[in-house]
């Protein structure tokens, strides 16, 4: 059986809130977030994602040279080619590695790279994280978040994984990037998208044996989310859309840290992307997590200037 | 900062670049960084035992650059506004220059407790450069 014995985050100190948007542009954010973290001029979701390994690795007693598998799990990798996971590896000196994957495209790279690491040589990492962009006046964009959380697995722990499973279920659109139109977007038919996104979770959480009464979810907003409660009301759904924005595939990691810092104790994880394949992790017991560090409200143009959205040039997406 | 660094050069640098590798001087342990060339101290070419420090320390120096980077930093500059320059005195007790992030650097104190993160130093030639910066730490 295979356990997490060890966390670690990473958050980008500054906050853009509903106020500095209404104040900035006169739109009122209606999808279920109040407040997105913004990454730092000069990161990415690489840096984030060492940051994050860091982390935990001061939070264990596991040395550097233990871990014997890396895997990262991000849709905003900051280069096209090249392999991300590896340079990760180098930067936060892992020296006997024998197992790195990648997995990134959707959201759901997040549990995809949990999964990769209980089935590949222990001890072993799993780092989620993203910096999401897009539009700046569009919905993605306006929720638009930022953040990383590494797991660290082995053999025993506190916290066992019980179950995993995979489950496929046709519904593309969810959200759209192509190499035709590179900017991350949304098909934008309502109903159709929310049913993406419930359809594929109700479809992971059938799958398990026993489903716990937590769910903690993939969140690109949070009122997709809080469908999954809708006429299920023995259910509790946690997720960190509402303070962090949209995390992309780092958010299903968040939102189990902030389970556990509630006190959680069975859960069972679901990750979702593009709509057409999620994955459950079922988790027996908690670890024991502090508070995120309370971060620096900034103006809508500053979260701009940060994502390089606006400089001199003008405004790019 | 400054001046064009080849990817070769960049790359050569790398354990310096990723851990801040320093180096211990065979013949008379002075610490040298980066750990290449003579001895800082005593000038021998004998080599050097390396180490990868704690990556805290105290600010020593500080200066803040807010107008005519060198090119490869000036997208950074108009993104921040100003970029703080230090020279930082490790735990370790050898000083190492770098870039501050996650403050205003105008703030930054000498003695400032800073620790070591991975940050893009700049994108060029289609290639992102990455390294280590300091933060403010408490």
């Amino acid at each position: 059986m295979t356990a997490i014995v060890a966390w670690g985050r990473w958050l980008p100190r500054a906050r853009l809130g509903n106020d500095a948007i209404r104040e900035a542009t006169g739109i009122e954010p209606s999808d279920g977030i109040s407040s997105r973290t913004v990454a730092h001029a000069d990161e990415d979701a690489l840096t984030m994602a060492a940051a994050a390994v860091n982390d935990l690795l001061e939070r264990t007693d596991h040395s550097r040279g233990e871990i014997h598998g890396v895997h990262l799990g991000t849709t905003t990798p900051p280069t096209q080619i090249g392999d991300l996971t590896a340079e990760l590896v180098e930067m936060c000196h892992l020296e006997d590695v024998k197992f790195l994957t990648t997995a990134t495209r959707s959201a759901r790279a997040g549990t995809a790279a949990i999964l990769s690491a209980s089935h590949g040589p222990l001890p072993a990492i799993a780092v989620v994280s993203d910096a999401i962009r897009a539009a700046p006046l569009s919905e993605l964009g306006l929720a638009a978040g930022a953040g990383a959380c590494a797991l660290l697995l082995a053999q025993e722990g506190p916290v066992r994984i019980t179950e995993t499973t995979t489950v496929t279920q046709p519904h593309p659109g969810y959200r759209v990037q192509s190499p035709e139109n590179p900017e991350r977007s949304r098909y934008g038919a309502t109903e159709f998208e929310r049913m993406g996104y419930t359809q594929t979770v109700e479809r992971a959480l059938q799958s398990v044996t026993n489903e716990p009464g937590t769910i903690v979810p993939t969140a690109p907003n949070g009122k997709h989310p809080a469908r999954l409660e809708t006429g299920a009301p023995q259910r509790e759904v946690i997720h960190t859309a509402q303070e962090f924005g949209d995390t992309g595939a780092a958010s299903a990691g968040l939102g189990v840290l902030r389970a556990w810092e509630q006190g959680v104790e069975n859960l069972i994880c679901v990750g979702v992307g593009a709509g057409t394949i999620a994955d459950a992790i079922v988790l027996e017991g908690a670890l024991d997590v502090e508070a995120p560090p309370i971060g620096e409200e900034i103006s809508f143009v500053r979260a701009l200037q940060l994502r390089g959205q606006l400089s001199s040039q003008g405004i790019k997406h | 900062m400054g001046a064009y660094v080849s990817l070769p050069s960049w790359v050569r640098g790398i354990q310096q670049r990723y851990h801040l590798e320093i180096g211990q001087c065979v013949d008379c342990g002075s610490r040298s960084f980066p750990p290449t060339g003579a001895c800082q101290s005593c000038a021998s070419h004998a080599g050097y035992t390396r180490t990868i420090p704690q990556g805290t320390g105290a600010v020593k120096s500080v200066t803040v650059v807010r107008a005519a980077p060198p090119p490869e930093f000036a997208g950074l500059l108009e993104q921040i506004g100003s970029i703080g320059v230090v020279i930082v005195t490790l735990d370790e007790g050898i000083d190492v220059p770098g870039m501050l992030t996650d403050c205003d650097p105008t703030t930054v104190q000498i003695g400032q407790r800073v620790a070591m993160v991975h940050r893009r130093i700049y994108s060029e030639e289609g290639i992102v450069r990455y390294g280590f910066k300091f933060r403010p730490i408490s």
